[in-house]
Order: structure tokens, then sequence, then C-alpha cells
């Protein structure tokens, strides 16, 4: 494979190091004057001004990419600690990939190893939700369960069966209750609360229905279910289990749980015993790869 | 090249259930690329891929990178390569593009579009890397002209030469940006008509429009603006030497109600109409 031209490596790693300068590219400048002999000097608008525009950009832009896939930890921050967070992020992990949403990757480790979270003590929770969820918009979902697939489940194979859950379904314990957080992150920071003082543990699930990214306070035992489902564990094992948690209330929540996943479209798919392929619904993916071996 | 495609708009999220309850009549929308990639590492792409699906049912779809970075020093990102391949495969955009700059260097990304020295060795550098990327995708991609805040003492031709000579080095197509066109030419004081002039007509296969800031006489590339008077002009004067080639409305920022998007490209077809009369 041909070189790059040696002069161009060099201009762009000089250029890259001025223009991310945390102090800004005019400070960056000033302690490195030898990049400005690339930059053609054109009047009345002086070099340093010229690298300042890209140089604003690229904090600004990265910043705008952190706030729009973590607007409840802004708002939890303020406008002021949302900034010094990113900055600071940014500093450790700067972009590596060519697609902005990826950006954000480490965002709930960083947040969580940062200062700020020994005064914000939920921030890791609520960062890690918030990444969750950008996870989930970018699964993919499987088509609607075919009601037709229900019916013909007899009842007496109900036990011995597995659901198959949606791809985009992902359980999340955390301890503090960051839920309403999230839920808030849109409003202004003066409606309602803002931050958390008493941690909490909470179940939560997370996933993607037609519209968008949901996320769910459920109960343990739910949650619990889901899991040992996402598993593969048979639907008898998991409502043995759940009854004994669940006591008397257990068939009547049972009930509420399958009519809340299927309804949610949590449902993609019923293996049953003796059935030599799950049914289950066909990606668009698999549709295509189908159409495609025609 | 595609002159019935008419006058496009770029498709934004903030518009997605307008497109996709109503149909409004739109020529066809381009996106940007790397928003329908998925993650890294990911198998998928989620909702907006299933989006832009549901999109192109209906209308004929553009991919419009902005992070290919053509003239990095860096090689070719082939992780990169292999997800715009896997897209055009889905979405079979009748037009691929992306800009003549470079976005990162030393494997980190500043996500802007970077101006290149203008010199013979760039030349050499970017229609290799060009005729690379075509052979792997399988298809003629487009280049854009970014606009620009600075220029380089070594550069050794003008813009619109170095563009000309890597278009005809790499037989790619031309995307010609007439706001970036005008944007840099205020910025660094060239006639922004000797630059349309000197474009080889065969090469430009697509234009795009859009608004910029003036900070003081020193322009911004914002995207966030109407398209003004002195880039209708220009259009004009490009369409009078391109002919009608199919033309995006792009609107990043402040983005508007799509019903002011439809105006501003029945006011491109209109001023395409008075060009091509004239």
């Amino acid at each position: 494979m041909p070189q790059s031209p040696p002069e161009l490596a060099r201009l762009q790693r000089s250029l890259r190091e001025i223009l991310t300068a945390p102090q800004g590219v005019r400070a960056a400048v000033r302690e490195r004057p030898g990049t400005l002999r690339w930059i053609a000097d054109v009047p009345p608008v002086d070099s340093a001004t010229r690298l300042s525009v890209y140089g604003d950009g690229y904090f600004l832009r990265l910043l705008e990419a952190l706030t729009s896939d973590f607007p409840a930890v802004k708002r939890a921050l303020g406008e002021y600690g949302f900034r010094v967070l990113s900055a600071d992020y940014l500093l450790s992990n700067p972009s590596k990939s060519p697609t902005l949403a990826d950006l954000g990757e480490a965002f709930p480790r960083f947040v969580s190893a940062h200062p700020l979270s020994r005064r914000y003590r939920f921030l890791a929770d609520l960062s890690r939700v918030e990444r969750d969820v950008m996870t989930r918009l970018f699964e993919s979902r499987l088509p609607a369960l075919d009601p037709q697939t229900i019916a013909k489940i007899r009842a007496e194979d109900w036990p011995r069966v597995r659901l198959i859950l949606d791809p985009t379904v992902l359980l999340l314990k955390v301890a503090w209750p960051v839920e309403r957080l999230w839920r808030r992150r849109e409003l202004p920071p003066n409606a309602g609360d803002r931050t958390i003082r008493r941690p909490g543990a909470q179940w939560l699930l997370i996933f993607r229905d037609e519209t968008w990214v949901r996320v769910a306070d459920i109960s343990r035992p739910e949650w619990d279910a889901l899991r040992q489902i996402k598993n593969g564990a048979r639907l008898g094992r998991v409502f043995t289990r759940a009854s004994k948690s669940l006591g008397n209330t257990h068939a009547a929540e049972v009930q509420r749980w399958l009519s809340s996943w299927v309804g949610g479209g949590l449902i993609k798919g019923i293996e049953c015993p003796g059935d030599r392929t799950p049914r289950r619904a066909r990606s668009s993916s698999q549709v295509r790869r189908l159409r495609r071996a025609k | 090249m595609n002159q019935e495609l008419g006058v496009g708009l770029g498709l934004r999220p903030v518009h997605y259930d307008h497109v996709l309850s109503r149909r409004p009549a739109v020529s066809w929308f381009e996106v940007i690329s790397e928003n329908y990639m998925g993650l890294r590492g990911g198998s998928s792409s989620g909702r907006p891929l299933e989006v832009l699906e549901r999109v192109r049912r209906d209308y004929p779809v553009m991919l419009h990178g902005v992070s290919l970075s053509i003239g990095s020093a860096d090689a070719l990102n082939q992780d990169y390569l292999k997800r715009l391949k896997r897209l055009i495969r889905i979405i079979e955009p009748p037009l691929v593009s992306d800009h003549l700059c470079w976005t990162g260097v030393g494997g980190r990304n500043l996500h802007d579009l970077l101006p290149l020295p203008y010199t013979e060795a760039v030349v050499d550098h970017v229609a290799a890397r060009l005729r690379r990327v075509q052979e792997y995708l399988g298809r003629r991609i487009l280049v854009e002209n970014v606009s620009s805040y600075l220029t380089y003492r070594h550069s050794e031709m003008k813009e619109w030469e170095f563009l000309s000579e890597i278009a005809s080095r790499a037989d790619c197509g031309i995307l010609l940006d007439v706001n970036n066109i005008h944007v840099s030419a205020v910025n660094h004081g060239f006639s922004a008509l000797d630059y349309i002039n000197a474009i080889p007509v065969k090469r430009v296969g697509e234009m795009h429009l859009a608004g910029y800031s003036d900070e003081g006489g020193f322009l911004i590339d914002t995207h966030d603006h109407p398209v003004s008077d002195p880039v209708w002009d220009l259009y004009a004067a490009a369409i009078k030497r391109f002919g009608r080639v199919p033309t995006l409305i792009e609107w990043d920022d402040k983005i508007p109600s799509f019903g002011r998007l439809q105006q501003e490209a029945a006011r491109a077809m209109e001023v395409s109409d008075a060009a091509v009369a004239a």
C-alpha cells in the first residue's frame, strides 16, 4: 500500500494537537508556534483565528454529541458541570470512531471513576442507563409475533416452552433509583428533581418498541423471570421460581406479566418441545438473505 | 447524470415521522451515511436503518458521508468501508458521496472537514485512495469541495485545480457545494465564478445548497440559515454551466418545518428553470 506524503502526516498530526488542545488553540499556538508555519496568513483574519474556527468547533461538536446521548446526566449536573465532565472525558477518551454514536461508549465507566461521582453518587448508574438506551436504539428488532403462534401451543406444552425475547431487550440492575431522572431528562432543570439523595435498587427493563427506546422500572420477580427467559429457561421453571417470591398473588401477576410482554412486543418467538425450529418471526436481514438466495 | 432527479432534501430525524406518515412530495432524500451504520462492533443498525429502509420504499435516497477521511495520512479505515458497503447494498443509492478533506489522523477522529494542502503529492495520495475506495465499493463516488477557513502556505495550485485534477486521476464524480464555494471565496478572497468556470462539466453529478453565518465578514458554513442571495446567484451560474444537476437543500441546525424546506427546494427549482431558460 502506498505511503502518504511524509509532509502531510506531519502537518495533520501537528494540526490535530493544536485543534484538540485542552487549553484552546491560541494558548496551544503560543506554546507551539511552529504550527503556524503551515498556515497561510491572509489579512485581515490572522492564522490563529482561522485555526480557532476548527478548534472551537471540535469541542462544541463533541459536547453536542454527548449532550444528545446523555441528557439526563446533563440535567443532573447542569450546563457547567456537564461541560467539565465532557471536557475531562474527551481528554482521556478522544474519538477513535468515524461515527459519533460510538463517542459515549466509555462514558459510564469514566463517570464512575470521576470525582463528580463522589458528589453525585447516582451518576454512574444514570450514565449506564443512557448508554444502554443508545445501544438499544442501534439494535435490530424482530418482527411482531404472529398471534396464531400462541394459539397453536397446546395447554400441556406451556410449561416446557421457551420464550424468545426481542434482541433489544436488556435487563439492568442499578443501585440508585435513576429511572425517574431518565424520565425527566427533557424537562427544564427546575421542573422536578434533578438529583437523588438516597440509594435504592431498581430493576430496569430497557427495550425498543416501534417508536423509541423504553426504560421501565419493574419488580424484582418480573426482572428475574425475564432474565431466566433470556437465559433460555423453560416457562414452567421460570414461573415455579416466581411463585416462590410472589406467594398467593402468583397466578394473577404472571398473567399480567405475560400480557404486558406480548403487548409490549417483548416476546418474538416461542420454542415448543419437539419443534425442529423455533416459531419465531424472521428479521428483515434474514428475509433479505432469503431473497438473495432465490 | 441523473438529471431527472431534480431537487432533494436532507433527511434528518426531526422529520422522520412527517416523512413516514405524510409521504410529502419530495424528489429524493439524502442522508448522512454514518448515522445509519450502527455502533462499532455491532452487526445491526437498529431504528435509524429501519426508518431509512421505509423511506427508501417511497423515495430515492442518496448516501453522503462525513468520515471517509480520504485525505488523511492514516491508512483507509477498512471497517468503515465495510460498513459503508453494507449500507450501500441495503439502500441502493443512486449517488454516494463524501468530502475532499481529512477528518482525523493517528487513529483519532476530529469529526470535522479539514482542508488539504493543494500539492501534487496530495493529489497523488488522494486520487490513489479514491481509486481503491471505488474499486472496493464497486461503484463511482462523488467528492465534495468543503468550505474552509484556512489555507496552507505550501499549496501549489488553486482549490478548483486540485479538485478537478483529483476527480480526473481518480475518475470519480464531483459533488459541487455552491454554498461552500461562496464561503471559501469570501474567506480566502478568490472569485467564486472563476471556481465554477474551471470545474469540468462532465464530472459534476450533484450540487449542494445551504446557508451560512456571517461573523463580521468571515463566513462560517453552519447550515442553519436559508440559502443566501449570493449563493442563489452562484447556483444560477452553476446551472447554466453544468445543466440540471440533482441539487440538495442542506439544513442541519435550527432545522425548520418540513414545509419550509420544501419552499427552499421549490425556489431552487425556480432558479434552475430561470437559468436554463435564460
